[in-house]
């Protein structure tokens, strides 16, 4: 057997009798789509909202009727203006909405309707919401109230659809990329460990006093994790698709092509990571703070990339995770994009051999 | 050429230590050359620098006609390097081993079979052929090591402290291996802290503070043995008998029952397997303990027994009376224990360690002051202070996993093979110690593979198989095995065991 064929086999051994590489390779993965699928959900549920109409007029209880029916609003009514501020200020509703009580008169005389809305403006986004969805009730039933005649129609009417995710569930754009960021994970833990481990046992010292050449220590690092890297993506993508049913909409072998793309950078900023630390814990530290949560931060899917400052935009380039997320994502939700296949491959072949040369460059063959 | 290894004025600064101070050493062909040397006396830096696994910052080397920082990779091909740790892979079989270095040493198909058996036998390893690495015993993982360097004849083996820790039956073995196994054109370089293994060498090279101070037969040196060590000893300095620092102001604050350490019917289990079998015994106050037998015999499990850090299958012992299975911290917290594996804060620096056990001991304020002052005077560990104690050489961790065992002034002290890969005066410094602290009234158990420190137990347990098999003085064991000395004692009671068993039992 060839010297490469024998530290491959070996890796392999290393892989099977070692349950903590199969322990990130599988059941890593498997926690971490479930917490994806089951615990992040940037949908919003129902917002808590505080109502008091000082108006008595019987035309509104219709729109009574609709903040308490609506899918979006859990609605309790309250006398007391300053009850309402207690709660609030305890976080028992989220922001209130006050219907002066000159509200119906005011629109019978064609003058303009005062409607008061107090949120918590500490959670910034949920009182995004908070300001939107009474004012579209509010509409709504002003349209369909016996006042409808009296204010003047809209000029311009958005009609709003969502393409490739029909009912806005952020399950679809969100399992997909966190197959991205998982895959991020395996392949730069997997790896990280494996370097300094056979400095750590003194393994290297020996290995390097063989025949084995440095291209044989750094395919016989590539190889295996790749392998296993594979395997483990199928799973993943198996979990997503037939499982959680997630809609697929592209090729497999696309998916494929470009996944080994992928793991084929991720690997090398593993191995890149590896090669520089002689200590287990010390590579795996740095692989979660250098390499992972970058990738999880930068990578597009919790936060746009082009909302980020320059510097960050720019930073982005080099996280393979980032072109994997925007194929992966188009790749399940829009199906095949061959446009973006191709830009995001081009870039993570860049990236992986970049990372493959480093590498071989950084790999030490002495013991200093 | 007649020389396998020609170094001229060589020299290796690490971290502003001088590891190596301008050597200059021809190593003659066929020979089997011996490394001795105190602790962090370069003996690895040099080995290294043979083999090219560091490059000299001076001088030059050339090894089997090659410069070894620029031809590494055709010096590979006629090279065997076993370095300290092994480089075993602990998730292989034995037999996957021998193939994986067989492989990276491209050594032919056809030869294989008939090098794999003649290890096999050798190193008695051919029940134990799909036993995983890490599962053997020490002296095993020594000769499976031995074995994969050993692969493909090569022109020049190196081996650096290949029998630290390993029991004397089997470095007995080890050496043997050696022998019989190089061929006629086959250099050895072979780096030992064990005095009566570098008399047996062709010659001997001492180091001392990175520079040579003897290069020659050992038998030039002296004519025995004894005679032979005495020498080396005073080379290095010599060594005077002088009270121990450490057992002057000792002053033992607790009230002692008969038996400070007591054992009853104590046994662990693993499966069918006993690591320790039945084992009753008691030390008495003030009195040196030793617990001697082959690797794998049970002795570190039942000190971590001991110690409360591993639980009891059956049987119970107390430490100062107190019950190691219902207060194992109690129990605890009047040992002093020094694990055979290095146990320390390898990341921390000399200094962060000494300060580090010394607060979680309970030590504070000016109390604290001193007794890190007296450690690193009486262990010499001034000039690494500021080193990570991972970084320092194997006879130096040593020393500071002593001093960070006693600075507490435990009642009772536990020792792990103290004294593996310490150099010969180190040592004797070490048991002075021991001694010293002995008389003041501390209990001491001790384990050791080195033969003549058994002189300095007043009572010794020979272990076996997880038993013991004969307890006695020194003296007595001597004349019940009808041995000259100690060493003969030791192979003739453990052999007289492995007979009767009739059945050959790695454990």
């Amino acid at each position: 057997m060839s010297i490469l064929g024998a530290l491959i086999k070996k890796e392999f051994f290393q892989i099977i009798r070692d349950p903590s590489s199969i322990m990130i390779a599988f059941v890593m993965p498997l926690m971490l789509l479930v917490i994806y699928m089951y615990g992040v959900n940037l949908d919003t549920s129902k917002i808590k909202l505080g109502l008091k109409f000082e108006d008595n007029n019987p035309e509104l209880s219709a729109l009574m009727h609709s903040f308490n029916t609506s899918k979006y609003v859990r609605a309790s009514v309250y006398d007391n203006r300053d009850e309402m501020y207690k709660d609030l200020t305890k976080g028992k509703i989220n922001g209130f909405v006050v219907i002066p009580n000159d509200f119906t008169k005011n629109i019978l005389n064609k003058k303009t309707a005062d409607v008061q809305i107090v949120t918590d403006g500490s959670e910034v986004n949920l009182s995004n919401y908070i300001k939107s969805y009474p004012v579209s009730i509010i509409r709504q039933w002003f349209s369909e109230s016996a006042y409808k005649y009296l204010g003047k129609k809209p000029l311009i009417e958005a009609q709003i659809r969502y393409r490739y995710n029909q009912d806005i569930n952020s399950h679809h754009f969100i399992l997909p990329g966190s197959l991205a960021i998982t895959m991020t994970l395996i392949g730069m833990l997997l790896t990280t460990l494996v370097i300094a481990r056979e400095w750590e046992r003194g393994t290297m010292e020996a290995l390097l006093s063989t025949h084995v050449r440095k291209i044989d220590i750094v395919l016989s690092k590539y190889i295996p994790y790749f392998v296993l890297g594979m395997i483990s993506m199928v799973f993943n993508v198996f979990v997503c698709i037939f499982i959680f049913k997630i809609p697929f909409r592209g090729n497999f072998f696309v998916l494929l092509f470009v996944c080994s793309l992928f793991l084929f950078s991720a690997l090398g900023i593993g191995l890149f990571i590896s090669s520089n630390f002689k200590d287990q814990f010390l590579a795996s530290q740095s692989a979660l703070s250098i390499g992972f949560l970058p990738s999880l931060l930068l990578s597009g899917l919790t936060f746009p990339i082009n909302s980020m400052p320059q510097i960050l935009q720019e930073l982005t380039k080099i996280i393979p995770t980032r072109y994997f997320v925007s194929f992966i994502q188009s790749e399940f939700l829009a199906g095949t994009i061959w446009q973006i296949v191709f830009i995001n491959s081009i870039f993570l072949l860049i990236l992986g051999i970049l990372s493959a040369f480093i590498v071989y460059k950084n790999l030490k063959t002495r013991v200093e | 050429m007649t020389n396998a290894v020609e170094i001229k004025n060589l020299s290796y600064t690490y971290n502003t230590i001088n590891a190596l101070d301008d050597i200059t050493l021809k190593i003659k062909k066929s020979t089997i050359t011996g490394i001795i040397g105190a602790d962090g006396s370069g003996k690895t830096t040099l080995l290294r620098n043979i083999t090219g696994l560091l490059l000299p910052k001076g001088g030059k080397i050339i090894t089997l006609d090659l410069n070894p920082s620029k031809n590494k990779e055709k010096l590979n091909k006629v090279l065997g390097y076993m370095p300290q740790k092994f480089g075993l892979y602990e998730e292989l079989s034995v037999r996957e081993n021998l193939e994986l270095y067989a492989n990276l040493k491209e050594i032919p198909k056809n030869d294989r079979k008939e090098m794999f058996e003649k290890l096999y036998n050798f190193t008695k390893l051919n029940p134990f052929k799909d036993r995983l690495a890490g599962k053997l015993s020490g002296g095993m993982k020594q000769k499976l090591a031995l074995g994969c360097a050993l692969l493909g004849q090569p022109d020049l083996l190196v081996l650096d402290e290949p029998s630290v820790g390993v029991d004397p039956i089997s470095r007995k073995e080890l050496m043997k291996m050696v022998h019989e196994l190089s061929t006629n054109k086959m250099t050895t370089v072979w780096s030992t802290s064990y005095m009566d293994e570098a008399y047996g060498f062709d010659i001997c090279v001492v180091l001392n503070k990175g520079k040579i101070i003897y290069c020659g037969t050992p038998y030039n040196l002296s004519q025995t043995q004894n005679g032979f060590e005495d020498k080396v000893i005073e080379l290095m300095g010599g060594y005077k008998e002088k009270p121990s620092l450490i057992a002057k102001d000792f002053e033992l604050s607790e009230n002692y029952p008969d038996c400070p350490v007591k054992a009853q019917n104590l046994e662990k289990k693993y499966g069918d397997f006993y690591a320790v079998k039945n084992n009753t015994f008691c030390i008495k106050k003030g009195e040196i303990f030793g617990l001697l037998g082959p690797n794998g015999a049970g002795k570190s499990t039942s000190f971590k027994m001991l110690c409360g850090l591993i639980k009891p299958s059956s049987g119970n012992a107390y430490i100062m009376g107190e019950d190691i299975v219902k207060n194992p911290s109690k129990a605890r917290s009047h040992i002093g224990y020094m694990a055979q594996k290095f146990s320390l804060y390898g990341e921390l620096d000399v200094m962060g360690n000494l300060v580090f056990f010394a607060s979680i001991y309970g030590l504070s304020g000016r109390k604290k002051e001193e007794e890190i002052k007296k450690m690193t005077e009486v262990f010499e560990l001034q000039p690494y202070l500021k080193q990570n104690a991972k970084e320092l050489s194997l006879g130096f961790k040593q020393r500071l996993s002593l001093a960070c065992a006693i600075m507490h002034q435990p009642a009772v002290l536990f020792l792990d093979e103290p004294t593996s890969g310490v150099d010969p005066i180190a040592r004797k410094e070490f048991w002075s110690h021991i001694k010293g602290l002995s008389e003041k009234g501390v209990t001491v158990m001790v384990t050791t593979h080195f033969m003549d420190e058994a002189h300095y137990c007043n009572r010794i347990s020979l272990f076996y198989a997880g038993e013991t098999i004969a307890i006695d003085t020194p003296e007595g064991l001597i004349k019940k095995a009808n041995a000259k000395n100690m060493e003969e004692a030791f192979s003739n009671l453990i052999m007289e065991t492995k007979e009767n068993e009739h059945t050959w039992r790695a454990y």
